[in-house]
């Protein structure tokens, strides 16, 4: 008996769970550097996200009646995880992390409609709703490991995630302590709150919290994200177009701001090697459900995260502003994908079409 | 946007170094060709019967040359209608599709529905021909290739017409109303790409006729009186492509430059618009034709089929197919004359009928499935693929569209496959219309890079046909409102006129003498001079004179007595609950 | 201050609302010219309603929306959009997706009472007292108003397409689907 297959009978070695195989293969070198900068804490928030991610969705899909290891094994449930353990404080209180994580997997993802069809990147929603609804803990930035007066054992950090106290009874407020004796910040953070108060920038960056090129830590650890990034794009995970587009205006706004008042605004390489820049120019807004996704329209939207980015860190109240940008450009997603469309084939004006065959009755003519 | 590929830049001027651009987008499959030192098979038997369509797979009506009436089994049992190879069959009453020739001697010996090549696999009526064993072909009228060149062009596209040539790349236009186009044409070019994968039916041809292909393409050439012939062929077939330069270095004629193009293989640059935006950097506009830029495109096999129609006399009446796949042990390029079923070839080929599972008609990314073996091969067949469950596996699984844009930087055209998935799948066909759905040339492309693993060529085929009706029933919509509206009016028209002349006739009575009432009576029965009914009854003919007349009152009576009775029914119920309604 | 500003803005945002409302005034109700375009034209009757015109006018004023035969499943649900209501089942009977007909009138028995004429809401048969009539088939909706007019009941119904015309490629949900066996390859006949 015969059967009938759908064109066409050949397929690439695309896959969907090759892909987030992929970002989270090129996110790994990131991981390793915030673990080994910023402590266990990292590498403990990003598998306990993971595991809250799965079994949030096996439940969700339990619930919406649909098949359950198939869609597990597509992946975005890990990389959704993996990347918000990546950006939430190395010593937030389990609560907040599963908050985040429950909340991104079942209202922002599932509820639309699963993968595929979420307007918002789930990441980052989660991500902003733990960052409004609890602003203390989420502020609670662990600086970098050197600088600490109490460095944290794996223990250690374990105990203070889940117990928020360690065995010796340090509290989070006590682990921020520096060497120095004070409580350190991010370096955006502390850059904004001084810059605020009045200081210039080249006394700014005197502190220790500002060590090798973009604050102690933070730097490579975003030149890791860079190198997987450029890793990802070379593998056509993602597109060229929302990365570069995003960090060029960045780039071109800080330079233009810095030009004007050198000692008065972040400068640029602070703007691209701090903060979650990197990860969130080549991970966070290049997910391709909630980008836009025509050629124009992802320069388009990369422009308008970079733009909302620096408009946010510098003259807005919070001092990393990737997630509201992220959030802000999704919803400006599908009207983008509206006016960009792409000329398709012979869809020439007619004063290019009129040359061309002008120049095609001359030819032969001659 | 075209872009110059480096590999290819023009130094000089020989015709073959031209600049080669690319096109948008564009994919790199598997190309699992037939090795080229495969010779094509010429001895294929031929079949016992050959099954000949009467409805081309378009729609397109032919009507047989002998009429043949099978309205009784004993009449249908008698039809011998004997014919030599290449006799004219079956013709186009309107002139636009070529006529069918018999592809071989034998008898005629009915019409039988059998599945056609559709991919609705859908029976069509085609002409059962019995093949003899003495061949015999009818007069050719052949001619040399000078003479060829020397005949006005309307001869050539008149002869090419007779010989039934239609484009043998797949889409089976007739080759002589795309010659007879009235727009200037300076450039011939050969589509020698075969970009798809499996077919390598062009290539034999190419390496086998060379001379033939060269001399055919010179007579096209004269018939749209082109100056230059471009053979453009990708560069994964190297001995077609020196095989045609030994053949180009042995031909004596200045008439035309021929230039050999060798361009990377991609597919799918075999497609008639891409094909030119590779060799000539422009776009075909939309709703234009290449001939609007001055270029004619025509595939190898239908010049061979031109030589051969011109040259030899011969009309079209076989064609090389190359059979392949895991489930044939010796794939090859055969020579099938048309009309043979399927069925017949592949146990020709040995190969085991029970085994099989697929039998693809066409290329893997555009061809379609049979669902019978009997199906025969006519024009547009190029290949016949009998996969093995591994070679060409269906992936199950599908999941949801995640926006990843990889279609639209695969698409050819430029399309957003992507968006036309999503409103196909919502059924907003307007909006689809709007995104240029009716440019998608369903190569596959975007299916083949989708990790989702959609289905993206079906999901197109469908909005197509659903926009198509769409439309239709829109036009149709917009034609029955307005006929309505029109008679809407007319008949308050009518009952304006009538209310007029009666106020009227009211008023001359009120001024006359009171006697009103018998005018106004005949006012009723004045209606005859209106569309309304007039009531005319069986009743009023003759009675029991005219056979035709006593037959239509029969009818008229059943009908009341139908009605007679289905009202006595309904009557009946009424009065049986009013009988037991009734307690007293 | 903020009360001035208010009420000046107020004001003038009347004043714009007013001279909108008067200057780009819409005669007549779009509505109903919306819901009429939806139709399908067939001008049968089915919905209680002589043509589709009062009916799209009816159902401006809220009637139920799923009286229309000829328009099925789809109609239904595009008017229930339009309008903003839930979208009602039709009648069990009716089918959700109607096959197109048209009518055929068989020459033979025809008598030429014209009766048929009169019923077609759309002038689609030709014809004359005492003379032949036939059916124009372009232009027939299938509504079938002529069939149970006609004195000797010649008239037929058949189908709008045949052959390779009736046959739609189908709607595709995933690969599995695809792969279909010989004997149950559903063939679309509308």
């Amino acid at each position: 008996m015969l059967y009938k297959t759908s064109a066409p009978r050949f397929f690439s070695e695309n896959r969907v769970s090759g892909m987030m195989l992929t970002l989270i293969a090129a996110a790994i070198p990131g991981l390793f550097a915030q673990t080994y900068f910023f402590g266990w804490g990292v590498l403990i928030q990003v598998i306990f996200a993971i595991i809250v991610a799965l079994i949030s969705e096996v439940l969700v899909l339990f619930l919406r009646n649909k098949p359950i290891i198939s869609t597990l094994f597509d992946g975005s449930a890990i990389v959704t995880g993996f990347l918000l353990g990546l950006a939430l404080p190395s010593v937030a209180p389990w609560w907040i992390t599963f908050t985040a994580v429950t909340f991104a997997m079942i209202f922002a993802k599932h509820l639309y409609g699963g993968l595929g069809y979420n307007p918002f990147n789930p990441a980052m929603v989660g991500y902003v709703l733990v960052l409004i609804s609890f602003p203390l803990q989420m502020t609670a930035w662990l600086p970098a490991t050197d600088l600490l007066l109490h460095p944290l054992t794996f223990m250690d950090s374990l105990a203070v995630i889940f117990n928020q106290h360690t065995a010796n009874g340090f509290s989070v407020a006590n682990l921020r302590t520096g060497i120095d004796g004070y409580t350190l910040a991010t370096p955006l953070d502390t850059i904004k709150t001084d810059l605020n108060n009045g200081f210039m920038l080249s006394e700014i960056l005197q502190k220790s919290i500002f060590g090798d090129f973009a604050g102690k830590g933070w730097g490579l650890v975003n030149l890791c994200y860079l190198l997987g990034g450029i890793f990802l794009i070379i593998k056509k995970v993602i597109n060229w177009r929302i990365p570069f587009s995003f960090l060029g205006t960045l780039l071109l706004f800080s330079v233009i701001f810095t030009l004007i008042n050198p000692n008065g605004y972040t400068s640029p390489i602070l703007h691209l090697f701090s903060g979650a820049t990197m990860i969130g120019a080549f991970f966070i807004a290049t997910d391709p459900v909630s980008a836009s996704t025509t050629p124009r329209g992802r320069i388009y939207f990369g422009i308008g995260i970079g733009l909302l980015v620096f408009v946010i860190r510098t003259f807005g109240g919070y001092p990393d502003a990737i997630a509201f940008a992220v959030l802000l450009m999704n919803m400006c997603a599908p009207t983008i994908d509206q006016y960009t469309q792409p000329k398709i084939y012979g869809q020439r004006t007619n004063a290019q079409w009129d040359l061309a065959t002008k120049a095609n009755s001359m030819e032969s003519k001659s | 946007m075209a872009l110059k590929s480096s590999n290819y830049r023009t130094t000089d001027n020989t015709p073959d170094q031209i600049p080669i651009y690319t096109f948008h987008g564009g994919i790199h499959p598997p190309q699992n060709k037939i090795p080229a030192n495969v010779p094509s098979q010429h001895n294929l038997k031929l079949a016992e019967k050959l099954y000949l369509p009467l409805i081309t797979t378009k729609g397109q009506k032919l009507t047989s040359k002998f009429s043949i009436s099978m309205e009784t089994p004993e009449q249908a049992q008698k039809i011998r209608i004997p014919v030599q190879k290449g006799q004219v069959i079956a013709e186009d009453p309107n002139g636009f599709v070529p006529p069918l020739h018999a592809p071989a001697s034998g008898t005629i010996i009915g019409i039988e529905n059998v599945s056609s090549s559709h991919p609705s696999g859908i029976s069509v009526p085609m002409l059962v021909l019995k093949t003899s064993p003495e061949q015999q072909w009818v007069d050719l009228p052949s001619m040399k290739f000078e003479e060829a060149l020397a005949s006005p062009a309307s001869d050539i596209i008149q002869k090419i017409f007779q010989a039934g040539i239609v484009g043998l790349g797949g889409a089976a236009f007739p080759t002589s109303i795309k010659l007879s186009t009235k727009k200037p044409i300076h450039q011939l070019i050969l589509n020698g790409a075969e970009c798809e994968p499996y077919i390598s039916c062009d290539d034999r041809l190419m390496q086998d006729k060379a001379m033939e292909i060269l001399q055919g393409a010179c007579i096209l050439a004269h018939a749209v009186s082109a100056t230059e012939v471009v053979i453009a062929i990708e560069d994964n077939k190297p001995e077609a492509i020196q095989s045609l330069k030994k053949q180009r270095s042995e031909f004596n004629q200045t008439k035309v430059t021929i230039g050999i193009v060798t361009i990377p293989t991609k597919y799918p640059s075999g497609g008639e618009k891409q094909l030119i935006e590779i060799l000539t950097g422009q776009q075909v506009p939309r709703g234009k034709l290449p001939a609007d830029l001055g270029l004619i495109v025509q595939n190898i096999a239908t010049t061979k089929a031109v030589y051969d129609a011109i040259i030899e006399g011969k009309p079209l009446i076989d064609r090389l197919v190359s059979l392949c796949g895991d489930k044939i042990p010796q794939s090859a390029n055969y020579l099938v004359p048309f009309g043979t079923p399927v069925r017949h070839l592949l146990t020709e080929a040995q190969v085991n009928l029970q085994q099989i599972k697929q039998v693809i008609m066409g290329g893997p990314m555009m061809g379609h499935n049979l669902l019978s073996l009997k199906t025969p091969i006519m024009k547009s067949c190029n290949c016949l693929i009998v996969p093995s469950e591994k070679e060409l596996p269906n992936p199950l699984n599908t999941l949801a569209c995640i926006r990843c844009g990889l279609c639209s930087e695969a698409c050819p055209v430029d399309l957003l496959p992507q968006q036309l998935y999503w409103h196909a799948k919502a059924e907003e066909w307007e909006k689809a219309d709007k995104l240029n759905l009716f440019d998608c040339i369903e190569c596959g492309a975007c299916a083949y890079v989708c990790p989702s693993k959609i289905p993206l060529v079906d999901y197109y085929r469908f909005a197509k046909s659903k926009t198509i009706d769409q439309k239709a029933d829109a036009i149709k919509g917009q034609k029955a409102r307005i006929h309505h509206e029109k008679k809407q009016a007319r008949l308050d028209q009518i009952e304006n006129e009538k209310a007029q002349r009666r106020k009227d006739r009211a008023v001359a009575a009120k001024q006359r003498q009171p006697q009103s009432a018998q005018p106004e009576k005949q006012d009723n029965k004045d209606n005859s001079q209106t569309l309304l009914a007039s009531n005319t009854t069986a009743s009023d003919a003759n009675p029991g004179v005219d056979p035709k007349k006593q037959a239509i009152a029969d009818a008229i009576e059943r009908v009341r007595q139908k009605k007679l009775a289905k009202a006595h029914l309904e009557q009946q119920i009424p009065e049986k609950t009013s009988e037991t309604g009734e307690t007293p | 201050m903020a009360i001035f500003i208010l009420l000046i803005l107020g004001l003038i945002f009347g004043a714009l609302l007013g001279f909108a409302a008067i200057r780009f005034k819409v005669e007549g109700n779009p509505l109903v010219e919306q819901l009429d375009a939806l139709l399908p034209q067939t001008q049968c009757g089915q919905c209680q309603y002589p043509g589709c015109k009062p009916y799209a006018e009816a159902l401006a004023q809220g009637d139920a929306v799923n009286k229309c035969v000829p328009g099925g499943q789809e109609t239904m649900e595009k008017i229930a959009e339009l309008l903003g209501v839930d979208p009602e089942p039709l009648a069990p009977e009716n089918d959700a997706i109607p096959v197109p007909t048209l009518v055929f009138i068989r020459e033979p028995d025809c008598i030429g009472c014209t009766k048929c004429i009169q019923a077609c809401p759309v002038d689609a048969i030709v014809g004359a007292a005492k003379h032949m009539h036939t059916v124009i088939q372009a232009d027939c909706t299938g509504c079938n108003l002529c069939i149970p007019v006609c004195p000797t009941d010649c008239i037929e119904i058949v189908p709008a397409k045949t052959g390779l015309a009736a046959w739609s490629p189908t709607k595709p949900e995933n690969f599995a689907t695809s792969v279909q066996y010989l004997q149950r390859i559903p063939i679309q006949w509308h």
